[in-house]
């Protein structure tokens, strides 16, 4: 945009210096043209090219031009082998023959610049006629002026032409920008302003508009789908595992008791992923981010790493939270709880006895990053991309649903920021950033 | 090759095991419950369940009908779903309280809605459930309710005590048969929701919102965790394990 209007800008630049000039230039050259023209008529009368040449003829007619109101202001001079023998002014050197030019030097009363043509009449004679051009210098002057004026305004109006409509199209396409960014951060009832001007740029906003409002129904009828198919099934599933409950409890059933209670399990398994993905899709909605408040990151950090450590101290993990600084973030307690406890209980049940995970926070300029690494086995490069997709897993068979780290990611998204996963050199580091509100060093 | 992740999603509340309560050490009570549902194969399952703990259950289908009968008959606590034709179940709540009508109320929310939850708390319910409900969750939190209104409170506003455990959360402290317990914060609070509930029975769910406080179900065991460590403290010096675990339902300190 901005090396549009530069380039724009720059060939309008060339294009009006070099009209001006051009107009310059050409005027110079049909005055010089005029001057040289009129020098030659004036030559011709005074001494025709068809007659026999005669000194006292040329004279004679000389002295006529002289007094004639249309040649009475040119200057003539004939000499006679470099003799002056006639003529209205006094010139001390020789001119060369053709056209050139005289100027104050050459000390011709009333004359500071002018132009001369001297012809070789034959038999020693030379015939010079001297036009003063000092007028057409003034006037040269005074459009140089005009054209630098009118050049330069026009030069100047282009350039405010130019910087005003960049300032209203930069101004519409940010207000668009912004209502994309809002969007892109899940409030999709952001709409792009539209002053009623009915302008190119107002139609524009509005189709832009149209097509959210269509973008946010059909999410809604998407979500609706997700939630109805969830809801639809939790609760039949929920009715069958009462019934496995039942059963798992009445003594008839004492023998098959293991076998029901894995039945039930299962029953679970499938309850909590419809859970997962209930949760992703309120999420994911951006619902919560109407109730945001200040939340310090390391309070929760900490919470955390306590909340789990029984568990961890059971399973032979340990745990290092080391105390940071108040890192405060916009954003809902209990998801970024559920965020970094999600994190924590992935090392703790995806490692083995032994390994240590350390929880780090720090501030990064408008970032608060989090980050759990562990000296585990880790995840290898080119698995670590399935294992944020929401319904991919790294081993076949393996039990529970793959949303742990999808549900993290979402999670981060939401505050608007940001996953990733990288190797620790041995074991997995995840880092989370989240744009920091404020903090404290 | 590591495990796949598959961390904890959701709040689901599958996570408690079985549905029947064993009777040692369980008092069952009979209670006047209305259910306000209009989910009616739904409302029917939940009536026949509660029946089965030994409550007399009574039905309405909207928030009107739940109104005129809370006018006419009295019941010791109210089954409210948050999402009701005709009447809100935030509206009835709103006009129980405004009413005087000061019954125990527990919110059923739909799931993935944690606002729905938020918004029943503030309006002045009791307690809330997720739906589809798990009913022994259901009957548990019905009695803890019951329980902590009927509280008569052994001990003063400064200490609680259940048996020989006394505890005094403004000064952090616990101690057994008059011997301090060195406890972690996390530790304390779990025992002081096990002492305000004694010899009623407290659910997994109900210890993660209340103790750790979180609206979602941990991947992990911390539950459990948190009560084999509360244990070994309780039972350092020889005396007895009060905590009882209840199948399916989840613990109970005895007193």
């Amino acid at each position: 945009m901005r090396a549009l209007t530069l380039a724009f800008l720059f060939f309008f630049l060339c294009a009006t210096l070099a009209t001006a000039f051009g107009i310059y230039f050409a005027t110079l050259g049909t005055i010089d043209g005029l001057v040289a023209k009129r020098l030659d008529g004036a030559s011709m009368l005074v001494a025709p090219p068809d007659e026999p040449v005669s000194t006292q003829r040329i004279a004679a007619r000389m002295a006529l031009a002289m007094r004639d109101r249309d040649t009475g202001d040119l200057g003539f001079i004939l000499t006679e082998r470099g003799q002056r023998v006639a003529g209205n002014v006094q010139l001390d050197r020789p001119l060369p023959p053709g056209l050139s030019r005289v100027d104050v030097a050459d000390r011709i009363k009333g004359l500071t610049h002018g132009r001369v043509l001297v012809r070789d009449l034959g038999q020693g004679l030379r015939l010079a006629v001297i036009a003063e051009t000092e007028p057409f210098d003034d006037y040269n002057r005074a459009r140089k002026q005009i054209y630098l004026i009118g050049f330069g305004s026009i030069i100047a109006i282009a350039l405010a032409a130019a910087t005003t409509f960049t300032l209203i199209v930069r101004g519409r396409i940010v207000a668009m920008r912004r209502t994309v960014d809002a969007i892109f951060d899940g409030d999709l009832s952001q709409r792009v302003p539209v002053d009623g001007s009915d302008s190119a740029f107002d139609r524009q906003a509005e189709a832009f508009n149209r097509m959210l409002g269509r973008i946010t129904e059909l999410m809604d009828d998407m979500g609706h789908v997700i939630n109805g198919v969830a809801h639809e099934l939790r609760t039949p599933l929920a009715r069958l595992r009462n019934q496995l409950s039942l059963l798992a409890h009445d003594p008839q059933a004492a023998a098959l008791r293991d076998r029901i209670e894995d039945a039930q399990g299962e029953a679970d398994r499938l309850l909590s992923l419809f859970s997962a993905l209930l949760r992703i899709a309120e999420v994911e909605s951006g619902a919560r981010r109407a109730h945001f408040s200040a939340v310090d990151l390391s309070e929760l950090v900490e919470d955390s790493a306590e909340a789990l450590g029984a568990v961890a101290e059971e399973s032979g993990h340990r745990i290092l939270a080391p105390p940071s600084h108040k890192l405060v973030v916009s954003g809902d307690g209990q998801l970024l709880t559920q965020m970094i406890v999600n994190l924590v209980e992935n090392a703790v049940r995806h490692t083995p006895s032994g390994t240590r995970i350390v929880l780090g926070l720090e501030p990064q300029p408008g970032w608060a990053v989090l980050t759990v690494t562990d000296d585990g086995p880790g995840i290898a490069a080119k698995d670590r991309a399935r294992a944020l997709d929401r319904f991919g897993r790294l081993s076949e068979g393996a039990k529970g649903h793959g949303f742990g780290l999808p549900l993290v990611a979402s999670i981060a998204r939401l505050h608007g920021g940001g996953l990733e996963l990288a190797d620790a050199g041995p074991g997995l580091k995840v880092t989370v950033r989240l744009p920091m509100l404020h903090g404290e060093q | 090759m590591r495990f796949p992740w598959r961390g904890n999603g959701g709040d689901g509340r599958a996570g408690v095991q079985g549905t029947i309560i064993e009777s040692s050490g369980y008092m069952p009570v009979s209670l006047h419950l209305l259910i306000v549902e209009d989910d009616e194969p739904l409302a029917a399952q939940l009536e026949q369940q509660l029946r089965l703990s030994g409550h007399e259950t009574s039905l309405a289908v909207d928030g009107r009908q739940a109104m005129e009968m809370v006018s006419s008959a009295r019941f010791d606590l109210i089954i409210l779903d948050r999402v009701l034709p005709r009447m809100d179940g935030i509206a009835v709540l709103k006009s129980l309280r405004d009413n005087q009508i000061l019954t125990p109320v527990i919110m059923m929310t739909a799931l993935g809605q944690a606002r729905q939850k938020v918004e029943g708390l503030e309006g002045g319910a009791d307690d809330y459930v997720v739906k589809p409900v798990d009913p022994a969750e259901l009957n548990a939190r019905i009695h803890a309710l019951l329980r902590a209104r009927s509280w008569t409170g052994q001990g003063s506003d400064e200490t609680l005590r259940a048996g020989d455990i006394t505890l005094s959360p403004t000064r952090h402290s616990a101690w057994r048969n008059g011997r301090t317990l060195n406890l972690q914060k996390i530790e304390f609070r779990l025992l002081t929701e096990l002492v305000r509930h004694a010899d009623t029975a407290v659910t997994r769910a109900m210890l993660l919102e209340r103790v750790w406080n979180y609206d979602f179900e941990p991947a992990t065991n911390l539950v459990e965790a948190y009560i084999r460590r509360l244990r070994i403290k309780l039972t350092e010096f020889g005396d007895e394990d009060p905590i009882r675990t209840i199948r399916g339902v989840g613990y109970m300190l005895t007193a």
